[in-house]
């Protein structure tokens, strides 16, 4: 017959027991053979499943689960990003070209009326932003905005690009 | 490199070194794997499902707040993966079915020799490989992570009294094993 439950048996295996309980157990278990015959058995188990080794997964595993992550989140990331630095380039560009209308409009001299109805200032402002844009790109004008835009989609390719190669480089080390 | 802690690395990944990610990936594909193939029983879909757990835990890299352990957190994302996969294996019913309270009985499905089989350990590992599969989760995750019964109840999502229960029923099995065949003597 036991004395000692499993339970008993697994807390005093794991040091989960009060002094005072270890003491009953330790006792019991010099007396009584099945007992110990069992905490023995348990011990070995604890002991074998202790030095259980860890099974490998294969070893390509890393590279190609960092390919597939690659594939997945890093590169719609950088895309999104290589869009966002497009528009960001496009945005400027087009608010330097207002601007410079603006500018150019508000610094020609007007009328020295005691009062300007408003309509006339805003038929003013179109037909003198229509007039700058038309400069801006004839002639020379197109000329100058075309390599700006080239310049700029030259330069966040190049950001890309090299963004890619550095992502590249960093997953085959 | 490879001495940095878990959190450095994430920071690192979190300012954009993705490819630091794989550190993380070598310091717990094998011991995830390990639980993955003792809960799955098969190779190919504990790897499957090793690659979705990383893949997981990539994406939501952003919510760990650093509360608890990076491994604690990480083998929920692993445990869970491995509970879906087994459902979606049409395996459910099964699953329910081993819980606490039912009973297994590794007797009938195994019987050691001591002249043939020389090395017990290997033995031990088999039969765990054939405890129901929160059963074995538990144990891997006590022997071989080495983690307190607290951490692996934050795994599982269980009491910590029930992870001491599964750990305890799981031992007395193999002890079980070992008293009813009179090994004791010959294996010490």
């Amino acid at each position: 017959m036991n004395l000692i439950s499993d339970e008993i048996l697994n807390n005093y295996l794991d040091g989960e027991l009060t002094p005072e309980k270890i003491q009953e157990v330790d006792a019991i278990l010099k007396r009584s053979e099945p007992d110990m015959k069992r905490f023995k058995a348990l011990k070995l188990v604890h002991d074998n499943l202790s030095s259980i080794k860890e099974d490998k997964v294969n070893e390509d595993f890393t590279f190609r689960l960092m390919k597939k992550l690659n594939r997945k989140f890093v590169l719609p990331k950088q895309q999104k990003y290589f869009i966002i630095l497009v528009s960001s380039f496009m945005v400027l560009i087009c608010l330097g070209i207002v601007g410079y209308v603006i500018a150019t409009i508000l610094s020609t001299p007007t009328p020295q009326t005691e009062s300007v109805e408003v309509t006339e200032t805003v038929q003013r402002i179109t037909i003198g932003l229509i007039t700058e844009l038309q400069k801006l790109f004839s002639g020379n004008g197109l000329s100058i905005i075309g390599s700006i835009i080239s310049f700029a989609m030259i330069i966040t390719g190049y950001i890309f690009f090299e963004r890619q190669k550095q992502m590249k480089t960093r997953l085959g080390s | 490199m490879k001495n940095l802690t878990d959190w450095e690395i994430i920071e690192s990944v979190k300012h954009g070194n993705q490819s630091d990610y794989s550190i993380l990936v070598d310091r717990y594909k094998n011991k995830a794997f390990s639980l993955l193939k003792r809960m799955l029983k098969n190779e190919q879909d504990a790897e499957e499902t090793l690659q979705d757990s990383f893949m997981k835990a990539y994406n939501s890299l952003n919510n760990f707040k650093g509360e608890s352990k990076y491994s604690t957190w990480f083998y929920k994302i692993v445990y869970n993966t491995a509970l879906t996969k087994i459902s979606s294996k049409k395996r459910k019913t099964e699953r329910e079915m081993t819980s606490v309270e039912d009973h297994f009985d590794l007797k009938s499905d195994y019987d050691f020799n001591i002249s043939e089989n020389k090395d017990f350990s290997e033995f031990v590992n088999e039969l765990v490989n054939k405890l129901p599969e929160r059963f074995s989760a538990v144990i891997t995750l006590f022997y071989l992570d080495e983690m307190s019964c607290e951490e692996i109840s934050k795994v599982m999502n269980v009491s910590v009294s029930n992870v001491k229960v599964m750990l305890h029923r799981s031992r007395n099995a193999l002890k079980d094993l070992i008293v009813e065949k009179n090994l004791v003597e010959e294996l010490i």
